[in-house]
């Protein structure tokens, strides 16, 4: 892993905690928004995956509601304790370890009553829709975007389709009557 | 006889508006054929079809297939061609010495097919068309994006626009808008509409936006107006 990528995701880790004990869910959306551009950069899986997971906080942290399932506990005890047990791995440049304590965010969901594992299901892959969308907005392709974060690029395709990526004035190439003369050409329409 | 090629994206925008009708009409009116690769087959029907949200659409697309509407163009040597291409894309950008891997296999492999049969590019995507049609605007969108001052390798350019030569691009958006000009949507010109053609072309090119297709409000404002529409 490269230097500045662990000690991003080091700062981004760090902030997780102290935001979700203090209870500030826009805090958490501000560092996955944070890494976002070293995840384009980067490509790196660990880098997009804690900007997903850090989204998907932020989500699952502002749903009081959830609070009231019987096994809220667990999961949240189980991300406080997989984010310090990464966070440690990584001061220890033990890469593996940092992996595994993220897939125990991942892992406990199964572990979970029913509900809640369908809201944090949803939440998470929501969450991997709407960081794939910033990935495309910074340029991405939407194939290569779709590979990163591992969904469909159908899912992608609607998301981004409600969002104001299409609009940006960099995106205007050739004129429109230029390429509706060669739509017409084509289908003898001219 | 020319041919088009078409990406997963503008498929993609067709299908969840439910237009692959149209595009079959348009198919009897065009002399060349509609191609898509192995890797667009795989993502807009073998995928989709084990999904719940997009499974309808999968077999509709199937169906395309069925009637030879869209063709599959296997080709073992593209495939190496696409390789070759996408490294020198993906190294055309880079930022503080880190190229930016901007495009996937799947859609250059597209590329490489329109480029191989000299046929129109059909692509929704906008990251693949800015760098088709105008690399230095992609550079300037990156290095709004990032932050950061976006480097150019000109001989990896240069040799991108050399295999591109003159491929030409269409979107969803204009083959529909074609596919209105002929008259394919006159039944929904009912009397329940205030001013019928107008808010057809209109659902037309937002529906297609609004599911992906890259395609700015600014650019369907011109659409509207070439139209004749106020």
């Amino acid at each position: 892993m490269k230097p500045e990528i662990r000690n991003e995701i080091v700062d981004v880790l760090n902030g997780s905690l102290d935001a979700i004990k203090s209870d500030n869910t826009k805090k958490l959306r501000d560092l996955s928004n944070k890494v976002i551009n070293s995840s384009s950069l980067f490509q790196d899986e660990n880098l997009i995956m804690v900007a997903v997971i850090t989204y998907s906080f932020s989500k699952i942290y502002e749903r009081s509601d959830y609070r009231k399932y019987p096994t809220w506990n667990l999961f949240s005890e189980t991300a406080i304790n997989s984010i310090k047990g990464a966070l440690f791995a990584l001061q220890n440049n033990s890469f593996d370890a940092f992996e595994k304590n993220l897939k125990n965010v991942l892992d406990v969901i199964d572990k979970l009553d029913s509900k809640l594992k369908n809201y944090i299901q949803d939440a998470l892959y929501s969450s991997q829709v709407a960081r794939g969308s910033r990935l495309h907005e910074h340029g991405i392709s939407l194939g290569r975007t779709a590979h990163l974060l591992g969904i469909n690029q159908w899912e992608l395709s609607e998301y981004i389709g409600k969002t104001g990526i299409a609009d940006v004035k960099e995106g205007l190439t050739l004129k429109e009557d230029q390429r509706l003369k060669l739509a017409r050409r084509l289908f003898k329409n001219d | 006889m020319t041919d088009m090629v078409f990406d997963s994206s503008s498929l993609i925008s067709l299908a969840t508006n439910n237009l692959f009708d149209k595009l079959g009409e348009l198919k009897s009116r065009f002399d060349g054929k509609f191609f898509i690769t192995e890797s667009v087959k795989k993502e807009i029907l073998d995928n989709p079809i084990h999904s719940n949200k997009f499974k309808l659409e999968a077999i509709m697309m199937s169906e395309l297939l069925q009637q030879n509407v869209l063709k599959l163009f296997a080709n073992l040597d593209m495939e190496k061609k696409a390789m070759q291409l996408l490294e020198i894309c993906n190294n055309i950008y880079s930022s503080n010495g880190n190229p930016l891997k901007i495009l996937d296999k799947a859609e250059v492999e597209s590329l490489v097919l329109a480029i191989t049969l000299n046929a129109v590019y059909i692509v929704d995507e906008r990251t693949m068309r800015l760098l088709v049609e105008d690399p230095k605007k992609l550079s300037l969108l990156l290095e709004r994006k990032f932050d950061a001052q976006i480097k150019i390798d000109g001989k990896n350019l240069a040799a991108f626009k050399s295999e591109i030569r003159n491929v030409q691009i269409l979107r969803s958006a204009e083959i529909m808008v074609v596919a209105f000009e002929l008259g394919l949507f006159k039944q929904y010109e009912t009397k329940y509409l205030a001013n019928p053609r107008k808010e057809i072309l209109e659902g037309i090119l937002w529906g297609l936006r609004l599911r992906g297709c890259a395609i700015s409000t600014e650019e369907i404002a011109d659409v509207i107006r070439l139209e004749g529409f106020r």
